[in-house]
């Protein structure tokens, strides 16, 4: 015996409001903008949902960010079965002076990472073999020994699927249906009262959904155990 | 009870000022359609979602301004003359798939739109979220006078034909026609057309062989 599926079309959300809430269809499309804006929302800040697609950095390194991408988590590559991520260095030089697309080595564009660079603070702490810049107005992210080569670029989307269905997981429906019961009393104009209960109502959604998302008994367990080192029993 | 049986009743309960007692029957029509009229805004006015239950099935063919725009409306409701309404939808209180179509576009659903949003859409959120192409999509209609436009309509579903539940006007029903007036209002409706009715006297009162002028 199956149950109800665990994620829902983002479009039927609002048919659903409407019929559970009485409402005539008149502002279907002012709803749905709405739950589109706060989708997008929980998105970014409040759930767990991430994409990573594997991506192809150019002959200069650089991977161009995907077109729905609003923040990125990181890159890496697969190293024994685990992904190995690329740390953020701002220091890294990025520039694309040359001629054409290409970069200036008399400038210093382009040159290896060496370990002997000279920064202001001691040297310390673990290396890494590959750094990364992230350049957010040109939407590029700049990596190091990786050019022409496939890496894992992990990042939130906006989560609305512009060429299909946009499916949102069950547990967001709660969400959406407070915070368009809340911009309902704005649009509405009712009273502050009611807009505050509304918000209030919003705010309490959001909290079951981070709640949802907590780590369980046994992952907080291992991260416990991860802390020990065994050492001989005497 | 037809339009013909309605409007004889109340021509009936008109006052017999002389023998002749003549009403036209494209007056007496018309004061019968304003009076329904009113009744269905006062039923809006309690409940729109009652309405639907006195909405005759229209069915709609799609046309395309122009060539490949993409831009589609229906001039089928011109006939119907539906009574106007304070919201959206106005007379035509929905739009769906006829039951031939649902296995192909089941999934596929109208709602109204004012010419206002209609015209902001574009590049909104909500643009890229109605799924166009995908067999759900949201589609969009403005109700104008004599037309209907359509933002969103999938081209595949522009070559079918689908339904429109449209409240029209009385003076549009045939005279056999079943007119569906809001429950418990018959009376009302009768009552209404009569006052108004009654104070136009008949234009020749006097008995003396001539016409009047």
């Amino acid at each position: 015996m199956a149950d109800t599926n665990g994620v829902i079309k983002l479009v039927d959300v609002i048919d659903r409001f409407l019929f559970k809430n009485k409402l005539p269809k008149d502002d279907y499309f002012l709803y749905l903008e709405h739950a589109i804006d706060c989708y997008r929302d929980v998105n970014l800040h409040h759930g767990t949902m991430y994409k990573q697609p594997v991506l192809t950095a150019d002959s200069l390194g650089r991977v161009d960010m995907p077109s729905d991408l609003v923040d990125l988590i990181g890159v890496a590559v697969p190293w024994r079965g685990r992904m190995w991520w690329f740390t953020v260095d701002n220091q890294l030089v990025t520039t694309v002076t040359g001629t054409g697309d290409t970069f200036d080595e008399d400038y210093g564009e382009g040159l290896e990472v060496t370990d002997d660079v000279v920064t202001g603070y001691g040297a310390r702490g673990g290396k890494n073999e590959y750094y990364m810049k992230v350049d957010w107005a040109s939407r590029k992210i700049f990596i190091t020994n990786m050019a022409n080569s496939q890496c894992t670029v992990v990042y939130k989307s906006s989560g609305v699927v512009v060429d299909g269905t946009t499916y949102i997981p069950l547990q967001v429906q709660p969400v959406i249906d407070a915070y368009l019961r809340w911009q309902k009393s704005i649009v509405n104009n009712d009273n502050l009262g009611t807009q505050q209960l509304r918000k209030r109502d919003y705010d309490e959604a959001v909290l079951m959904l981070r709640r949802t998302q907590l780590p369980s008994a046994n992952e907080l367990r291992d991260m416990i155990l991860k802390l020990f080192t065994q050492t001989i029993s005497r | 009870m037809t339009k013909a049986e309605l409007r004889s009743l109340v021509k009936n309960l008109l006052r017999k000022i002389d023998k002749t007692n003549k009403y036209h029957n494209n007056v007496v029509d018309h004061t019968i359609s304003r009076v329904v009229t009113q009744v269905f805004n006062e039923v809006f006015v309690k409940n729109p979602a009652d309405l639907n239950n006195y909405t005759v099935d229209v069915t709609l063919t799609i046309s395309e301004y122009g060539t490949d725009t993409g831009r589609y409306y229906s001039d089928s409701i011109a006939n119907y003359r539906y009574i106007p309404l304070p919201d959206k939808a106005s007379g035509v209180r929905n739009i769906f798939i006829p039951p031939d179509l649902v296995s192909s576009y089941g999934d596929i659903k109208f709602y109204p739109m004012t010419r206002t949003e209609f015209d902001l859409m574009n590049h909104t959120g909500a643009d890229t979220a109605i799924e166009r192409g995908v067999a759900s999509v949201r589609v969009g209609y403005v109700v104008h006078t004599d037309k209907i436009d359509f933002w969103g309509m999938p081209d595949a579903l522009a070559a079918e034909e689908i339904t429109a539940q449209v409240l029209q006007q009385f003076t549009v029903y045939a005279d056999t026609d079943e007119v569906k007036l809001p429950y418990g209002m018959d009376e009302v409706v009768v009552r209404r057309s009569a006052e108004i009715l009654s104070v136009i006297p008949p234009v020749d009162l006097k008995d003396n062989n001539k016409e009047a002028r």
